[in-house]
């Protein structure tokens, strides 16, 4: 039962960095049709920034550190918004994927090229601390992601709720052109959107590099189980990308947990796997995924 | 850009009911057009050049891209002709390789492996079919990549097969009598292996490459970019469209599996690892790069990823730009330099010339006749 709970916490949490980036592709694929496939990449960029400033070269504190990094990253996605995927979207959807399936790429070359391989710690105040929960005990990093990623999609969704920005986004995804019409500048709130999913991203990046994983320029690639969480709750619902990011975070690490018995049944690592297993049988099984729409599915 | 779009392919231009006389003809007659007679000169001479070079770094480097030329122009055929984005084709490359790898254990002649690898990875793609065909667009990219990484586990982890994490080696393939593995003399001149399997590499393309781009002008290849464009259209105007795609998804998976049997053969190492969600990507690379739907985009773009880290290996060593030393931490090498560089052609490929070279070269082409006939008709 200890066991149970210790890694039920600590799935949660890597759930909590799951849904952060799953956040990030659902905004930009509601509110614009398109798909950041650079978005795993981008948090990896964003914890590398935060190494940049903190421990690796600046020696500034965490809490500034973070700011910088969430500005840098923010400019960044904007800059890609308006160099790349503008045009890009100008000629379909696809190119966008394929765009930045090429810029997730660049950025994990350029990552390597400049900080290698090796795992770094982005000195973070949480370090190895562990925290005493209902008799168990978890890293306190992950007691963090928990908070902060509950709070961040609160706060996300009053936004959402009831700023004018907030409501025009939703405007724009469920009808751009009446949107448009109605007095939504589109243009400039795409731009908004890719921001904020950059700023998530800084944040998943900083509790994936939670002990003991640590930051290396292939962190993006793990990231990318943050699809089968987005697929799993919808893939055009926030709250339901978050409610299968969490759920995927929780069977990943559970697995992970128990699976050493079962390898040869199952074989080595298979909990890399699961997510993609469950994405499979949700497409199959229920395309619209848990909360989804259910016409924009099928072929 | 509706306008462009339709004249960048020629083959969806009359109705689906054009009359199959001219099909049959135009399929015939593929080297007929004055492009293509150019570009069967240009392959023809390259190919030539290469072999006189008897350089076997080129040969090495042109090996391997006309193996993953096979496996990008079998992509092309569910992506650019169907219009099914596949980001798992790598698995499809794996279960031939290994497919093949497998059987030259058990003494079965070369050619038949590659044979059974091509039906086994049709086969394979069968068993993931339902994913192609109720998924669309988005969806299906996202899919496919969980097909990359349930691929990569199988095979990790089916040992007595893959040889696990390790890889495997391969049985010395034969040829005809031919043993390929080796160098050999013949009428007192070195043949070296890869000088051989370059001449089986070129022939296998070629042959793959022109059955293709002749399926394309038939009927059944125009259904197909009928149910690119419009499925719903597709099948009013009599399309079996399930079928269409299925179909097309495993003959795509069919070119894979031989681009693995392939692989097998030449390199002789299989690394269950290596046919996973990045090989897949580049898979895609070179496709889109070549340019969608175009078979010979295909090759080139095969090519041009393949040897593009020699290339930026031989341009920084000569430019002096990166030191290449052994033994040092540095990850600043080439390694990475063609890494970015990959990432770089791809994002400008998409910006300058989302039709790709191939597209690229068509609209350079239709510019060219253009300006001639405005001189002709002294406009000009």
């Amino acid at each position: 039962m200890q066991d149970f709970l210790q890694l039920a916490v600590t799935g949660t949490a890597l759930g909590s960095v799951y849904a952060l980036i799953a956040v990030g592709f659902v905004l930009i694929y509601k509110s614009t049709g398109q798909l950041n496939f650079a978005q795993g990449d981008v948090m990896a960029m964003g914890a590398f920034l935060v190494y940049w400033f903190g421990p690796g070269r600046f020696e500034l504190s965490f809490a500034f550190a973070v700011l910088l990094a969430l500005v840098g990253t923010c400019a960044f996605m904007v800059f890609v918004e308006f160099a790349l995927v503008r045009r890009l979207a100008a000629h379909s959807h696809e190119a966008v994927l394929i765009g930045t399936l090429g810029l997730g790429i660049l950025i994990r070359a350029a990552l390597t090229a400049g900080f290698g391989t090796d795992k770094l710690g982005i000195g973070d105040p949480w370090g190895s601390s562990t925290t005493t929960l209902l008799g168990v005990s978890v890293t306190t990093s992950s007691l963090w992601a928990i908070a902060v990623t509950g709070i961040i999609i609160g706060a996300l969704t009053v936004w959402f709720r009831s700023s004018r920005a907030g409501v025009s986004v939703v405007a724009m995804s469920q009808d751009p052109v009446a949107a448009a019409a109605l007095g939504v500048n589109t243009r400039r709130m795409t731009v908004i959107v890719w921001a904020i999913a950059g700023a998530l991203a800084v944040v998943a990046g900083i509790f994936l590099a939670g002990y003991p994983r640590g930051i290396d320029p292939h962190m993006g690639l793990i990231a990318l189980a943050a699809f089968p969480g987005a697929v799993l709750g919808g893939f055009d619902s926030i709250n339901g990308a978050v409610v299968g990011a969490v759920t995927i975070g929780i069977v990943q690490t559970l697995v992970a947990g128990y699976e050493a018995p079962w390898a040869g049944v199952v074989g080595h690592n298979f909990h890399v796997i699961v997510p993609w297993l469950v994405l499979v049988v949700v497409l199959l099984v229920r395309p619209q995924g848990l909360f989804g729409t259910k016409r924009v599915i099928r072929a | 850009m509706p306008e462009t779009s339709v004249a960048d392919r020629p083959s969806a231009a009359p109705s689906p009911a054009a009359p199959t006389t001219r099909d049959v003809r135009s399929a015939t007659r593929l080297l007929g057009t004055r492009e293509s007679r150019i570009l069967a000169v240009v392959v023809a001479v390259a190919a030539v050049a290469a072999l006189a070079s008897a350089n076997d770094r080129i040969l090495a480097v042109a090996n391997f891209g006309l193996i993953a030329a096979v496996a990008a122009i079998g992509l092309n055929v569910a992506m650019g002709t169907t219009g099914i984005m596949s980001l798992g084709h790598g698995v499809f490359v794996g279960f031939g390789a290994f497919t093949a790898a497998v059987l030259a254990d058990h003494g079965v002649p070369y050619f038949f492996a590659a044979v059974a690898a091509m039906a086994v990875a049709a086969l394979a793609s069968l068993t993931i079919g339902p994913l192609a065909l109720r998924l669309s667009g988005l969806y299906l990219a996202v899919g496919t990549i969980g097909i990359a990484y349930v691929g990569e586990h199988l095979f990790v982890n089916l040992r007595s097969l893959t040889g696990g994490g390790a890889g495997r080696i391969v049985e010395a393939p034969v040829i005809l009598g031919v043993e390929m593995s080796r160098d050999s003399a013949l009428g007192g001149r070195l043949v070296t292996s890869d000088m051989k399997w370059f001449v089986l590499l070129v022939i296998v393309t070629l042959l793959v490459g022109v059955m293709v781009a002749a399926m394309q002008r038939l009927r059944w290849g125009r259904a197909l970019n009928a149910i690119r464009d419009n499925e719903s259209s597709a099948a009013a105007a009599g399309i079996a469209v399930t079928r269409a795609r299925v179909m097309a998804f495993a003959i795509s998976a069919a070119l894979g599996g031989l681009s693995g049997a392939l692989l097998a053969g030449y390199l002789r190492f299989l690394n269950p690892e290596s046919f996973g969600l990045e090989q897949s990507i580049q898979y895609l690379a070179m496709v889109i790069i070549g340019g969608l739907g175009s078979v010979g985009g295909a090759v080139v773009g095969a090519l041009l990823i393949t040897a593009l880290p020699t290339l930026l290996g031989e341009l920084t060593s000569a430019l002096g730009l990166v030191e290449e030393a052994s033994g040092t931490s540095s990850t600043f090498n080439t390694g990475t330099l063609s890494l970015i560089a990959y990432g770089l052609v791809i994002v400008l490929v998409m910006v300058l010339a989302p039709h790709g070279i191939a597209g690229g070269f068509r609209k350079l082409g239709r510019r060219l006749r253009a300006g001639r006939a405005h001189k002709a008709a002294g406009v000009d």
